[in-house]
């Protein structure tokens, strides 16, 4: 199995995992959920650049500066700006998800829970 | 100079409603006087202005409003227009005057009259108007200002009710106009009024002309009450009767009619026009005359009278010849001179008898002569009576019915309609005359019956006198102004063109006053039948309430919307998010799919896996697939969670992103604490979900998601690539001054990106913040906490008290080392502060929250304020050298262990991460380390 | 100082409210008054800002800045053309208003009395907005436009929070969980483009998927569509509308005011896709204006219908706001100049409509309110509440004299020439006459069923926007000429795409000068 479709199973898995968990019905749960969403956009962003084994982008003298000698920095740039935003939003979810706790009572994420 | 005096006549009105908006309710005359001088102003400008129009010339003002629209604010005052300006001013005044009579004392008036004023200017624009836009506009604000006074007594729901509906009918119809006049606006290319009477053949031609004509025609029959839309007028009876007789008798109602009169030129003259406004008219006409005659309420009556009159005139714009257009305008003229004195009449019997019920009223001949001879006399005009005005037009109307010959079924029909409807005329004024003022005696009224005021009756006195003015000469009295109105409303360029007819009350003994004779003949005969036969008193059920179905349909109209928003909007996030996720794949698959040639791959070549990737992949995916079935154990998923976010760290290090790597793993330990301080709080485990049929669907949708996601990676990943990158590599350290690329798109290239970010994790500190302060503790089950585990809480391993105190300094030293390689080598001010961050928490789990801050300014706040007040003024300071925001300069310089250090400014903007990244985490983690602390509760915020 | 203001005039909207934030913040909570001073500065000056960049772009010029002096598309770059001076003066405007506002002290249902201000971090979260809404206008970088929706998100979470109780803690649960799952699109939209172009500045990118060859363009194609549906989600469109009204509803009053922006972010970034990234000619542009010309105007009727069957009145508000961004969206897929011109006017009045009516709405409702029958006491807010109420409703309703129903007729004269016209025509008319019933029966159901007597809140604030507009449709001629002309820059994606690729960064050696 070629490494293309060994990474894209990997980003698919996480992001089914993700969604399955943001179906869910308390808070919490939907925050794992996130997490592995972002896992795996963070990776679908870090694959844009496309594959690079052992060539990290910081450059050393004489090598000729091309994508073929280095992995493609921008992309890794954006995932690192994405990985720090959903830090912080998953924090804000998270303190939501306590005093939600602390409001309602319940952690489900509608105001009067079950309803079924 | 007359164009402006023109403008002032329409501004007037509506200053005066300013004015009196501000006028104290509780002077009484005051806000009246306003209101009267304002008109009579009014009236003197038109006045002034009569001169130009008489000379067959025309009046306009003329100022850029919407120039691409080629809309104009334009007005025009030629005879039409001077006809209705004629009697909404003159009328108005008079109903200014009644009304400070009318109203009881709790009746604010300030109020009535800036409402009165806002009709009547909104009037005076849509006749005046120039351009249909404008006079669309006009014509919606008189929707507007009618709402108001017809809800003048608001405290009545009948009023309340009548005014909704009112604003409904008529705002459908203006609707309805506004979407006729963009048409022609559309097929003529202007919105002028000579532009499009110019452009006549050309709509009439159009394709469009169909609904063009419909459109307008439902506005002009919504706004003229014309049949089925008739039931808003009755209705709209519940106003105070000096807003009915002027809205019903010149003005509201008349608008309608203006705009036929107005558009006749432009739309009229075909068959269409012929059969749709004839046979609607007739229809009014006839269903109006028969209901008046079962009406209790006098006004009742009157308004159904009202209708029927309506309906005749609108049926003489429909037989659509030159001469019945005459007829028209001029039964527009005395209809309203007629009708609004009778409102007048009976709104001075309800105010001094304190009813309006024709089985109680009777007989009030012996109280109030004086009133019932003028109620007479403006009756017999609503009659057709000879030597009362009405007379006249009906002739006319008459003589038209007769002189329908294009169409044979309409040949006989026309004639006897307005026969019918001449002898129902007849003999609902017969019964509003006996009923109330013979026939017996009065039964239970609250008052004793008494003449008005003296001057209450002026207003009703003058109106009876045109009546008769006109009725006896009408060639001196109302010739010159029938003419120029009737040349306007047919566009003719001189008065002379006018078909020929004449006023002479007498014209021999012909087909037309043959009619009127069996008109009146009939009336009567049928007054006395119906007397006889079925008493009308008797009757309850009254005929023709289409106001039922109006109320009927607007209730079930709630219903279906309340319907479809309980549809649209269940409340349940899980629903939402399945719409949003299906909405997603939709959207992805339709991309795809309706791309123009397959995405098939463009094979590049593949690396094969090798045995590491594998087994790191396997691992990561059995980890998440772990936790997503053992959900609802949060402890666990958690772990596997953890697990996996090793993994993804471990792939950045396969596919060389150390920086990546490195921050994913640091983020990761924060995010694992933060969730475990949660869940120090929250259940612990989830509570179980039985729909299983949920759990199936959302499978399904799972699938699909990662499938599409899969497949969309493949495809890229197979593709050739060239990108922007290489300029960053090229360029990093000669202009960036770092040799590591990621970190210097970071704080160089694309600077502005990390400066949001950092703003967002600011933000996101301070929300924790606030939103963990004393939270309600009440709802929750939580006991005592347990106290060993809590963060900051009494008795702690002395071991893990001297490792927290060993580490402390050597950590801060490695962040501040990973902070000043950053440029060069993987780290950064984010890194580093993660770690410094990390090991503060672990201070905080070893000595306690307020040893910890008692020894640094814990106001982690203000360290968020400084990071963004660094960074920002870093960016800032590349003014000074003239150069753009965050543009970057630096110089090399280097230490002992770490090598060379670029003294960029980039890194003070770092530094500015760096404070900030602290202060978030901080916050962040010591507010939910202090969540279910009591001790936390209570210590108040500290500030330095 | 003038031309040195002109030369650093795009980034000001978004550094100097930052700045302000960071001060704010430094100031501490306990220093409400300096707080104060601080933001009223920075909104000050952002009004001014504005001004020049209207009057720069008015002048037809366009002002574009390299951040970091890095030529596009490597670095990021800020570009003023007159759509972004447009929503620059109007976020400015609410700002300015919001700011007033939050002086307000309302009675609480507890009886005392707290400063809407006096919540937590209210002046620094509230600067952040107005940045992150800044950002947002002016960026011509995809990602960058990620970055700063997150600043305006994450603002946003703060803003509804403030002063949190069950209700705002419920509705923030819905609007982070949906926001947050929508930004993760929006990264995978923008990182797919990334992946086929390798480029991220729109102008850029726009070139580059033009060039994109036929088997790479699905990939295209499915970015675009799902970059649609974020921003869809932003403008509330159907059937992504539901966060909506519980949102808005339950903010405090000047935060509800200050989101009437919100949807607009989304109207105008659409906007920009549809004008810049995918521009008319496009196949995906079609595909994507058919699409928008099904669910906006249906997005229209159902918003009506809610407004109908709304018993709240800041419900009804909400709905409206619905209304009004399917009403602009509508006219933008319609992409006629004239359609455009009209959107943008209709936004203008449509927001402050808005905005009027949820002050409004919160100063009815205060709790202090004592429902009487007869007549009102003296210095009795109730009058003139009712009065600004019937502004609102009418400008929100799109009735003459106000400036909603002016945007509603260029809109539709804007169609006149579309092959959808009459489904235009239909739904637009049907939504307005549905939104008149609602307004009529809402209005006569407050106002006239009952008296009551309240104190004075919010008042100056309302009125200042019922005078704005007004002021819209006295000024209807000039405001026109510009969305015209706005709307026609919008038409030639040339103009930007030249301008921004075109702009060279200051003196190449830089660095080495800078150094010194």
């Amino acid at each position: 199995m070629s490494l293309e479709l060994l990474v894209a199973l990997g980003v698919g898995v996480l992001t089914a995992c993700g969604v399955y968990l943001l179906l869910r019905s308390r808070l919490f749960d939907v925050v794992l959920g996130l997490m592995f969403i972002s896992y795996a956009v963070n990776l679908f962003i870090f694959f844009m650049g496309r594959l690079a084994t052992g060539r990290a982008p910081i450059i050393q003298n004489g090598v000729p500066a091309t994508l073929t000698s280095y992995a493609d920095p921008l992309p890794q740039a954006l995932v690192l700006t994405a990985i720090v935003i959903s830090f912080g939003m998953t924090a804000v979810l998270l303190a939501i998800a306590v005093r939600g706790y602390a409001e309602n009572g319940h952690d489900h994420v509608d105001e009067d829970g079950d309803r079924s | 100079m007359n164009a402006s005096l023109l403008l002032w006549m329409l501004l007037l009105p509506f200053a005066g409603a300013v004015l009196l908006l501000l006028v104290d309710n509780n002077h009484r005359r005051r806000s009246a006087w306003i209101a009267g001088l304002i008109t009579i102003a009014g009236c003197v400008l038109l006045a002034v202005l009569a001169a130009a129009v008489f000379d067959g010339g025309m009046v306009r003002f003329r100022v850029d409003w919407l120039p691409s629209l080629g809309v104009a604010f334009g007005l025009r005052l030629d005879g039409l227009a001077f006809l209705f300006a004629l009697l909404i001013l003159g009328i108005g005044a008079l109903v200014v005057l009644y009304g400070a009579y009318y109203l009881a004392d709790d009746d604010p008036p300030a109020r009535f009259y800036a409402f009165l004023m806002l009709f009547m200017g909104s009037m005076l624009g849509v006749v005046l108007a120039d351009n249909l836009i404008v006079l669309v506009v006009f014509w919606e604000l008189t929707g507007l200002s009618s709402f108001l006074l017809i809800g003048f007594w608001r405290h009545r729901e009948d009023a309340r009710q009548g005014a909704r509906m009112a604003l409904t009918v008529t705002g459908f119809g203006g609707l309805a106009l506004l979407a006729g006049v963009l048409l022609i606006g559309r097929v003529v290319g202007s919105f002028d009024l000579d532009a499009v009477f110019a452009a006549r053949a050309q709509l009439q031609n159009s394709p469009l002309f169909m609904p063009i004509l419909l459109l307008v025609l439902l506005g002009a029959f919504t706004k003229s009450a014309q049949f089925p839309f008739h039931f808003w007028l009755p209705s709209a009876m519940a106003a105070p009767t000096p807003v009915s007789a002027y809205l019903h008798s010149a003005t509201m109602v008349k608008a309608g009619v203006f705009l036929l009169a107005r558009l006749y030129p432009a739309l009229g003259d075909n068959d269409a026009w012929f059969w749709i406004v004839s046979t609607a008219g007739l229809a009014t006409l006839l269903f109006g005359a028969v209901v008046a005659i079962f009406q209790h309420d006098l006004k009742g009556l009157l308004a159904y009278s009202t209708i029927s009159h309506l309906g005749l005139i609108t049926l003489l714009f429909g037989l659509d010849t030159p001469l019945a257009v005459v007829a028209g305008v001029f039964h527009i003229i005395n209809h309203a001179v007629f009708k609004a004195s009778l409102f007048m009449a009976a709104g001075i019997i309800e105010h001094e008898t304190g009813s309006r019920d024709m089985r109680q009223l009777n007989g009030l001949w012996q109280t109030m002569p004086i009133t019932a001879t003028l109620a007479m006399v403006a009756c017999a005009a609503m009659a057709g009576v000879p030597l009362a005005n009405g007379f006249l037009s009906k002739e006319m109307f008459f003589g038209e019915a007769l002189a329908v010959d294009t169409h044979r079924l309409l040949t006989f029909a026309t004639p006897i309609a307005a026969t019918l409807a001449g002898i129902a005329g007849v003999a609902y004024s017969l019964r509003f005359i006996h009923d109330v003022f013979f026939n017996g005696e009065p039964v239970g009224l609250t008052k004793i019956p008494r003449e008005p005021p003296r001057f209450m009756r002026v207003p009703v006195e003058i109106l009876v006198v045109v009546c008769l003015a006109v009725g006896i000469f009408p060639a001196v009295t109302i010739a010159p102004l029938l003419a120029v109105a009737a040349q306007a409303a047919l566009n003719l360029p001189g008065v002379e063109k006018l078909p020929v007819y004449s006023l002479a009350i007498w014209h021999g003994f012909n087909f037309s006053l043959l009619m009127s004779l069996i008109a009146l003949a009939g009336g009567v005969l049928l007054y006395i039948a119906l007397q006889k036969k079925i008493n009308l008193h008797t009757i309850t059920r009254l005929p023709g309430d289409a106001k039922l179905l109006f109320d009927v349909f607007i209730d079930n109209l709630v219903v279906v919307a309340g319907w479809i928003t309980r549809i649209t909007q269940t409340g349940s996030l899980q629903r939402y998010l399945l719409l949003i996720l299906i909405a997603a794949i939709v959207a992805g698959v339709a991309g795809v799919w309706l791309a123009p040639s397959p995405a098939g791959s463009t094979a590049a070549t593949t690396a094969p896996a090798n045995m590491i990737a594998v087994a790191m992949a396997l691992i990561g995916m059995a980890a998440s697939i772990g936790a997503v079935v053992m959900y609802r154990q949060r402890l666990t998923a958690l772990i596997l969670l953890g697990a996996t976010g090793l993994v993804v760290a471990m792939t950045f290090v396969y596919f060389s992103a150390p920086d990546l790597a490195l921050t994913q793993l640091l983020v990761e330990v924060v995010t694992i604490i933060m969730m475990m301080l949660c869940l120090k709080f929250l259940p612990a485990q989830s509570a179980p979900q039985k729909n299983s049929f949920r759990h199936w669907r959302d499978a399904v949708v799972a699938v699909i998601a990662g499938l599409g996601v899969t497949w969309v990676v493949y495809q890229v990943l197979t593709r050739p690539f060239n990108s922007i990158s290489p300029y960053f590599l090229r360029t990093a350290v000669g202009e960036g001054g770092g040799a590591n690329a990621v970190n210097v798109i970071i704080v160089d290239f694309r600077g502005l990106d990390t400066l949001g970010e950092i703003a967002v994790l600011g933000m996101a500190g301070l929300i924790v913040a606030a939103l963990l302060r004393n939270m309600p503790m009440q709802n929750t089950k939580l006991g005592a906490p347990d106290d060993a585990k809590v963060p900051g809480n009494a008795h702690r391993s002395l071991l893990l008290q001297i490792v927290a105190a060993l580490l402390l300094p050597l950590a801060v030293m490695i962040s501040i080392y990973f902070y000043l390689r950053g440029h060069n080598l993987p780290g950064g001010g984010f890194i580093a502060g993660l770690v410094f961050a990390i090991v503060w928490i672990l201070q905080y789990v070893a000595i306690g929250r307020f040893n910890v801050e008692s020894r640094v300014n814990a106001d982690y706040a203000t360290w968020i304020g400084w990071g963004l007040l660094v960074a920002g003024l870093t960016g800032v300071g590349s003014f000074v050298a003239g150069f753009p925001f965050l543009t970057s300069t630096f110089k090399y310089f280097t230490l002992p262990v770490i090598g060379a250090v670029p003294i960029a400014s980039a890194m003070f903007f770092d530094l500015g991460v760096y404070l900030c990244v602290i202060g978030a985490t901080m916050l962040v983690l010591s507010r939910l380390a202090r969540v279910n602390d009591p001790a936390g509760q209570r210590q108040p915020e500290r500030t330095p | 100082m003038m031309a040195w203001l002109l030369k650093h005039l795009p980034v000001l909207p978004i550094v100097l409210p930052l700045l302000g934030a960071a001060l704010a913040l430094l100031a501490g909570e306990k220093r409400l008054a300096t707080q104060r001073v601080i933001a009223a500065a920075s909104v000050m000056s952002l009004a001014v800002a504005a001004v020049l960049a209207i009057m720069l772009t008015a002048s037809g010029q366009m002002s574009v800045y390299l951040a970091g002096n890095w030529q596009a598309p490597f670095g990021i770059v800020l570009a003023i053309d007159k759509l972004t001076a447009l929503m620059l003066a109007l976020t400015a405007g609410i700002g300015a208003v919001v700011l007033i506002a939050g002086q307000a002290k309302p009675a609480t249902t507890d009886g005392g009395q707290n400063r809407i201000d006096g919540g937590t971090f209210f002046y620094p979260l509230f600067l952040l907005q107005l940045c992150g809404l800044n950002g947002a206008f002016l960026t011509a970088d995809l990602f960058n436009l990620f970055v700063f929706f997150e600043v305006l998100l994450a603002a946003s979470y703060g803003m509804l929070l403030q002063n949190a109780d069950r209700a705002r803690t419920n509705a923030a649960t819905h609007y982070v969980v949906i926001n947050l799952f929508g930004s993760a699109l929006f990264l995978i939209a923008v990182a797919l483009l990334y992946g086929v172009t390798g480029t991220l500045n729109m102008s850029d990118l726009s070139q580059k998927i033009n060039a994109t060859s036929g088997s790479s363009r699905g990939l295209v194609m499915a970015a675009g569509f799902i970059l649609l549906l974020v921003f869809s989600i932003k403008a509330a469109l159907l059937p992504l509308n539901f966060w909506l009204t519980g949102t808005y509803g339950r903010a405090l009053a000047p935060v509800s005011a200050l989101f009437a922006l919100m949807t607009k972010v989304g109207v105008v970034a659409i906007a920009r896709m549809l004008t810049l990234l995918f521009p008319e000619g496009s196949a995906i542009n079609g595909h994507m204006s058919n699409v928008l010309l099904i669910v906006a105007p249906l997005t229209m009727l159902i918003a009506a219908c809610g407004a109908l069957a709304a018993r709240e009145v800041k419900v009804l508000i909400g709905w409206t706001v619905m209304a009004s961004a399917g009403l602009m969206i509508t006219a933008i897929a319609i992409g006629s100049p004239m359609a455009l011109s009209g959107a943008l006017f209709y936004m203008l009045g449509s927001t402050i409509a808005t905005a009027l009516l949820f002050l409004n709405a919160a100063a009815m409702d205060a709790p202090g309110a004592v429902l009487t029958t007869g007549a009102a006491s003296k210095n009795n807010a109730w009058p003139v509440i009712g009065a600004l109420f019937f502004v609102g409703a009418a400008a929100a309703a799109g009735l003459p004299p106000f400036s909603g129903f002016i945007g509603k007729t260029i809109v539709l004269v804007g169609a006149t020439q579309h092959a959808w016209m009459t489904w235009v025509f239909y739904t637009v008319l049907m939504a307005g006459l549905l939104t008149i019933i609602a307004f009529a029966r809402m209005g006569s159901r407050l106002f006239w069923k009952r008296d009551a007597v309240v104190a004075p809140v919010y008042l100056l604030p309302a009125s200042i926007l019922a005078a704005a507009l007004l002021a819209l449709t006295l000024l209807a001629a000039p405001i026109q000429r510009f969305t015209d002309q706005a709307a026609i820059e919008m038409k030639r994606p040339q103009i930007m795409t030249g301008n921004v690729l075109g702009k060279l960064p200051l003196q190449p050696d830089k660095k080495a000068g800078a150094a010194k």
